[in-house]
């Protein structure tokens, strides 16, 4: 079950929030470990066997921290581990290995990178086990199960005890649920189309100005639909008393690739700098272990994005954007600020035109479309006048809305009667779009 | 702090209450003038009153029911289409119906001066109550345009949207429609196009266009030209890989063809416009006029 979807909306989370709020408060961890439960069995549903995936790597992992918990035990961990990822790469590289279709359990990327960090953090001593059912529940919790935030046991458990109800945090919560809705259904899945058109239109037969104006949409798309769906789960637990951490800040406005990755999907971030790059030692190892360190977290990072080469090409990129700036370039970048945004907008804007492109085949077209000085047919500009004029006014939208003045104005608007009436029209706007089918890019139940 | 609380309250509260009203709408429109739409039924109550708002179903209509309108048509010279190789500006004086696999075909395949009166999501339940977008036939529904511009030829395909309807309520609504066609364009001459199937990676995803349920839908299509005199034409036998599916190297999201792909499509369209034999009704000596060979008695 996705959150921007009506059954979330109008069955699900009324259902879930109301027996929440009513029950007794010694029976809230109950109702939201049932409430996960259904949640992931919803989505499970057709493949029943994905429950097992979870509950089981779950249960495994459990049972292996009761046995490290106190003792440093390294060989349960390391089974635990090696586990967690035969479970995550088997699921993301099977594709490669047979024509059979392979579905990908929803969400497992983040589930498997939260279990193996509390593994990780029993060994360190920086988590006490507890019970099982206090376990699952955290591990499972709904918001940030499918898309994260990527949230360490350690924050959650204190408030696992002690839910922090109450209408401030309700108010806050709904508000920031909406605007979620809101960039995701009427910003990022609109936007998305025009993406969706290159692809149908077949990279080959669009001008060089469409194939430009199609990564800056992908690059909003992305950023929105992820952005979106963070402010959703954030939104969620802060109605069922629990805060999550922030995955996002502002990351377009930043002025080098290195700042970016520090305000773009921030918990996936920690998450590698403290199970991964730390661990390895750093920076502190000096500087050609250190580059190499770096290396190793951008190739993990490239791997846990997708199964296909491309996601490598697009790690090694950002990796060599950033040991140029470690370089140098960066003092360069924030000294001149606007070097900066242009520098960044136009190389992160490249790099999600690799992410975006999983056949190396398509690939090469479309930077060809892109470069068509290095020998790629040129062709007439008619596709990007059309699709500009339609999706012109989104775009503007789309960037209006990345600007730093108008989202601090946002930021304190949100809460007062202003933010109030905007927020109702969004709400109302994202279930018409909803309603009509018109939030997917793809169509699927309307050719 | 008092006042405070109050405010917490406001948004929360009044979007509740929105959502008690709009729901609550919803269903008095599920129990009375949308009783008997199956689409009223099966879709959520909140979402209902958006149906509304787009047009999908009226407060205060009766819903239109297409009443057939054939007309037989009376000549004195009967003429009998057949398919010829013709040049691109034979589709001048053409029309295309259809849904988004149509548009694409108006945006990247144009064929002469053709008219294109699709639309996504296009059905034969929706033809004659949509109204074309933003593209050259801006604010037309079908009858307006019958009745403003004559046509010769009409290609028409429609059908995938349809596949979640029982084929039996298809094929009754498809034949109101091409009768009520005939009515406002008799002179026109109706090609039916068998609808594009989806490749194999999207039939995994999304069976209800697989296939066995493509070939069933397009028989009905070719059952309807062959009972009713229609020309019949079929695409996918250019654009189908060996198990009879749309390949998946023409296409980007199995359902669409690329660009390209269209482009080939209107090159093999060029095989099918239209020339006539014509008989001209004579009680004594019946003669068959063709192009080719001028005039021919019937007894040869």
């Amino acid at each position: 079950m996705v959150f921007s979807s009506l059954t979330c909306i109008f069955i699900f989370l009324p259902l879930m929030l109301g027996i929440y709020y009513t029950v007794p408060k010694e029976l809230r961890s109950l109702i939201l470990g049932l409430g996960s439960f259904a949640f992931i069995a919803y989505g499970a549903f057709s493949r029943p066997w994905m429950l097992l995936i979870f509950f089981g790597l779950s249960f495994v992992t459990y049972l292996l921290s009761k046995l490290v918990e106190g003792k440093r035990n390294i060989l349960p961990t390391a089974l635990g581990l090696t586990l967690i990822a035969v479970c995550l790469l088997g699921f993301k590289y099977a594709g490669l290995f047979t024509d059979m279709p392979v579905y990908f359990p929803l969400g497992l990327s983040f589930y498997s990178f939260q279990l193996a960090a509390y593994l990780i953090d029993v060994y360190r001593g920086d988590v006490a086990v507890g019970k099982l059912g206090e376990f699952l529940g955290i591990m499972l919790f709904f918001p940030k199960l499918i898309s994260g935030p990527i949230t360490d046991y350690a924050s959650l458990a204190p408030q696992w005890h002690e839910k922090k109800l109450n209408v401030f945090r309700f108010d806050r919560g709904l508000r920031e649920f909406t605007y979620g809705l809101a960039l995701k259904v009427l910003l990022a899945d609109q936007i998305g189309g025009l993406w969706t058109q290159l692809g149908n239109m077949g990279y080959e037969s669009i001008s060089t100005a469409l194939a430009w104006l199609g990564i800056v949409a992908y690059s909003l798309q992305l950023y929105f639909d992820f952005f979106g769906y963070s402010l959703m789960a954030v939104g969620i637990a802060l109605m069922l008393g629990f805060r999550l951490p922030d995955n996002f800040n502002q990351p377009y406005s930043a002025t080098s690739v290195t700042e970016f990755w520090r305000r773009w999907h921030m918990t996936l971030g920690k998450w590698f700098l403290r199970y991964v790059y730390i661990p390895l030692g750093g920076s502190r190892v000096g500087k050609f272990r250190g580059t190499l360190n770096l290396l190793a977290v951008w190739i993990f990072t490239g791997v846990w994005h997708g199964a296909t080469f491309n996601f490598i090409i697009w790690s090694v990129f950002l990796f060599v954007l950033i040991f140029i700036e470690k370089l140098g370039l960066k003092k360069i970048l924030d000294k001149v600020k606007p070097l900066g945004h242009v520098y960044l907008i136009t190389v992160i804007v490249l790099s999600w035109g690799i992410f975006a492109l999983t056949d190396l085949g398509d690939l090469q077209v479309y930077f060809g479309k892109l470069f068509p000085f290095f020998g790629g047919e040129v062709l007439p500009f008619d596709d990007f006048f059309r699709l500009g004029e339609e999706y012109l006014p989104l775009l503007l939208v789309g960037v209006f809305c990345l600007l730093d003045p108008v989202m601090t104005a946002w930021g304190k608007l949100r809460q007062g009667t202003f933010g109030t009436i905007i927020l109702l029209i969004l709400f109302w706007l994202s279930i018409y779009t909803l309603s009509a089918g018109l939030n997917d890019p793809f169509l699927y139940f309307s050719f | 702090m008092k006042k405070r609380l109050k405010l917490a309250y406001v948004f929360p509260g009044i979007l509740v209450l929105s959502i008690v009203l709009v729901t609550a709408f919803g269903y008095y429109i599920k129990v009375t003038v949308g009783k008997d739409n199956a689409l009223v039924q099966d879709t959520m109550a909140v979402a209902v009153p958006f149906m509304v708002l787009r047009g999908e179903i009226s407060l205060f209509e009766e819903p239109v029911v297409l009443e057939p309108a054939y007309l037989p048509l009376q000549r004195e010279v009967l003429r009998t289409p057949k398919f010829v190789e013709v040049e691109e500006d034979f589709f001048d004086t053409a029309l295309f119906i259809g849904d988004s696999r149509t548009v694409g075909f108006d945006l990247y395949a144009q064929l002469g001066e053709a008219d294109y009166f699709a639309d996504v999501g296009m059905t034969v339940f929706n033809l004659f109550t949509t109204t074309m977008g933003e593209r050259e036939l801006e604010g037309y529904d079908l009858e307006t345009l019958f009745a403003e511009r004559d046509y010769e030829t009409i290609y028409f395909m429609l059908g995938i949207n349809e596949m979640s309807y029982a084929m039996n309520s298809y094929e009754s609504q498809l034949n109101q429609v091409l009768d009520r066609i005939m009515a406002l364009e008799p002179k026109a001459t109706i090609v039916l196009e068998a609808n594009l199937g989806v490749t194999a990676t999207k039939e995994e995803s999304s069976p209800q266009f697989g296939l066995e349920k493509m070939t069933a839908l397009n028989n009905i299509i070719a059952k309807v030209a062959e009972e009713r005199g229609f020309l019949y034409i079929d695409i996918n036998p250019i654009f189908a890989d060996e198990d009879g599916r749309f390949r998946s190297d023409y296409t980007g999201d199995g359902v669409h063809p690329y660009v390209k792909e269209y482009q080939s499509w209107s090159y093999w369209l060029l095989n099918y416009g239209i020339a006539y034999d014509e008989i001209v009704l004579d009680p004594i000596e019946p003669t068959i006029i063709t192009e080719e060979t001028g005039d021919e008695n019937l007894e040869n």
